[in-house]
């Protein structure tokens, strides 16, 4: 590592020796090629907090879903690959970012080319990489946006796959073991749609599938147990405080077994199930049908039999303290991405949760409209105005 | 030549893995200048090769003999075979001059998706060889991907009831990598599979 890398890494509020101690995940520059609105975008972050205002339309979650593009899947809208392009040029699109990650500066790129119809190519220092299940030991996100508002009342999948992505900044190898699940549940899918003919083959999946589950399993549970003991601890009366469990068979039984003999009473479940899984046509049982439930730890009450407030209250105090796990099990914050929540937060909330931003010093990227909700943090953050595909910095 | 012939030469030549439109149509020009040097030669060349290379009846290599010139190698050991996916990797192997066995190639791997089965692939063979009396070791050199696991576990299980030993190759810290750079799950299984020193 060179000194100039070390300390444009951590140009940001580095007054404080023990921030040395962190890895301050940063985008310090991105630039956007024929990306939604954006023909050609080049911007630079001085790696503290982003405020992104403009009117509705603008642009400015297209700037938190290129971001959210560093990492695995298809970013916080969920959008499929061919609808990242910018209708007016040509379908190819990128989104090219300069990250301090490890306290080093890496180039991580991402896009389509012209012709190719599935997935997006992931290139780190411009050298392309295999899959993007690489992307979490480089760089951590976390995102909330307005859609996630609905996330306990959604089903079960939705708050799956929130788990999940929470459980990717905490264990790197945490979204092959769900790529490799998912292949080896499809293959198995497949087979049994041929009157599974070869047992051999379906034992081989079966008991493969069982590893992968139990790995899943256990970073899932881990996750949930150290979320919770940092929930537990947290003394802000501003936000309601989330309990977690998980509802699936698997990840239960992990909790009071030896995880040789889940994985053994997995492969027996899914051997069992052979001939309903068939019939069905997909597996009815497994770490893919697991839910995270989440309760309002003082009330006792489900999330989804809280008021909107408090599920959104909930939600963002689950993040937080996500963050703060990662700083603490890692020593790195990872970056974080708030589309349009500041407006939504009363005057206690918003006062908290700057307090929080700036005390945590991860970078986060916020959207909004009014700039007058953002007038508490004008000291610490950098302004941008969006508009007409450009991102002017401006003093408030 | 009409242009119809040209488009057939470019759609052909894009269909080699590697090469798309712009590089076919690149090849074609070079080929379509140079006719006598080059063009004329390599169609020979290219019919003169498929006529006359067949898969080795034991191995499934690529030979101009039904018994690829590897498994006629008297000098070569019969007791150890290392099962590869494809060709290629044979050739790799071969490269590396690191084995002086013999070698068995699947020709891919399972994918119910794809529908590859373990008839579609050299399984049945591998079990009629690995029953042969002068056979003492199976080295499983399949992939590190899923499927190829996936491949590698099966012939596993179907080869349990042999007395012959089947191994696989190690998985880790590559020669010459250095730990800062390798992934957590290179990591993990470097550490796992340490061996004394």
């Amino acid at each position: 590592m060179s000194i100039d890398g070390f300390f444009s890494v951590n140009q940001h509020n580095t007054n404080n020796l023990e921030d040395f101690k962190y890895d301050f995940n940063r985008v310090n520059s991105l630039k956007l090629k024929n990306f939604r609105s954006y023909k050609d975008l080049k911007c630079s972050f001085n790696g503290g907090p982003v405020v992104l205002l403009g009117p509705n339309g603008s642009g400015k979650t297209n700037i938190l879903e290129a971001l959210s593009l560093l990492s695995p899947g298809k970013g916080l809208r969920g959008a499929s690959f061919d609808q990242f392009r910018n209708f007016k040029g040509p379908s190819e699109w990128g989104v090219i970012a300069e990250v301090a990650s490890h306290n080093q500066i890496i180039k991580i790129s991402t896009g389509v080319s012209a012709g190719r119809l599935r997935g997006r190519d992931v290139k780190v220092n411009d050298k392309k990489v295999s899959g993007y299940s690489s992307l979490p030991s480089l760089i951590s996100l976390s995102w909330v946006t307005p859609s996630m508002d609905q996330i306990f009342m959604e089903s079960p999948s939705s708050r799956r796959k929130f788990l999940d992505r929470m459980c990717s900044s905490f264990n790197d190898n945490h979204i092959s073991s769900i790529k490799n699940y998912e292949k080896l549940m499809r293959e198995r899918n497949r087979l049994l749609q041929d009157s599974f003919s070869d047992k051999t083959w379906l034992d081989t999946l079966e008991t493969r599938m069982a590893s992968e589950g139990i790995l899943i399993g256990l970073t899932r549970i881990e996750l949930v147990k150290s979320l919770n003991d940092i929930l537990g601890k947290d003394q802000n009366p501003v936000w309601p405080k989330a309990f977690l469990k998980i509802e699936g068979d698997v990840e239960e039984e992990l909790i009071s077994n030896n995880s040789d003999e889940v994985k053994e009473n997995y492969s027996k479940t899914l051997f069992d199930n052979r001939r309903k899984d068939s019939l069905s046509g997909r597996t009815l049982e497994g770490v893919h049908r697991s839910d995270l439930l989440v309760s309002e730890r003082n009330k006792g009450v489900y999330a989804n039999q809280c008021s909107t407030g408090e599920q959104k209250g909930l939600l963002l105090g689950l993040i937080l303290s996500h963050l703060d796990l990662i700083a603490e099990s890692s020593n790195r914050y990872p970056i974080l991405l708030l589309d349009e929540v500041i407006a939504h937060l009363d005057q206690v909330r918003r006062s908290s949760l700057f307090d929080q931003i700036v005390r945590t010093k991860a970078q986060v990227f916020m959207t909004g409209t009014d700039v007058n909700s953002f007038s508490p943090i004008k000291g610490s953050a950098e302004f941008f105005s969006v508009g007409m595909g450009l991102l002017k910095e401006f003093q408030i | 030549m009409n242009n119809s012939e040209i488009d057939n030469l470019i759609s052909l030549l894009s269909r080699l893995p590697g090469i798309g439109p712009r590089s076919a149509r690149r090849m074609a020009l070079n080929l379509l200048k140079k006719p006598e040097s080059l063009m004329k030669p390599l169609a020979e060349s290219l019919i003169t090769t498929a006529n006359s290379i067949v898969n080795c009846k034991i191995c499934g290599n690529l030979d101009t003999s039904e018994i690829c010139s590897v498994c006629n190698d008297k000098r070569r050991d019969v007791s150890i075979i290392v099962v590869i996916e494809e060709i290629a990797d044979l050739w790799a192997l071969e490269r590396a001059s690191v084995h002086n066995g013999m070698y068995h190639v699947l020709g891919g791997t399972l994918s119910a998706i794809d529908g590859v089965g373990p008839e579609d692939l050299g399984i049945n063979s591998l079990v009629e060889r690995a029953q042969g009396s002068e056979v003492h070791e199976i080295i499983l050199a399949m992939n590190a991907t899923i499927d190829g696991q996936t491949t590698a576990y099966y012939i596993t299980d179907q080869l349990k009831d042999f007395s012959v030993k089947v191994s696989r190759l190690a998985h880790g810290v590559p020669v010459g990598g250095e730990l800062d750079y390798m992934d957590d799950g290179t990591l993990q299984t470097a550490l796992k599979s340490r061996q004394p020193f």
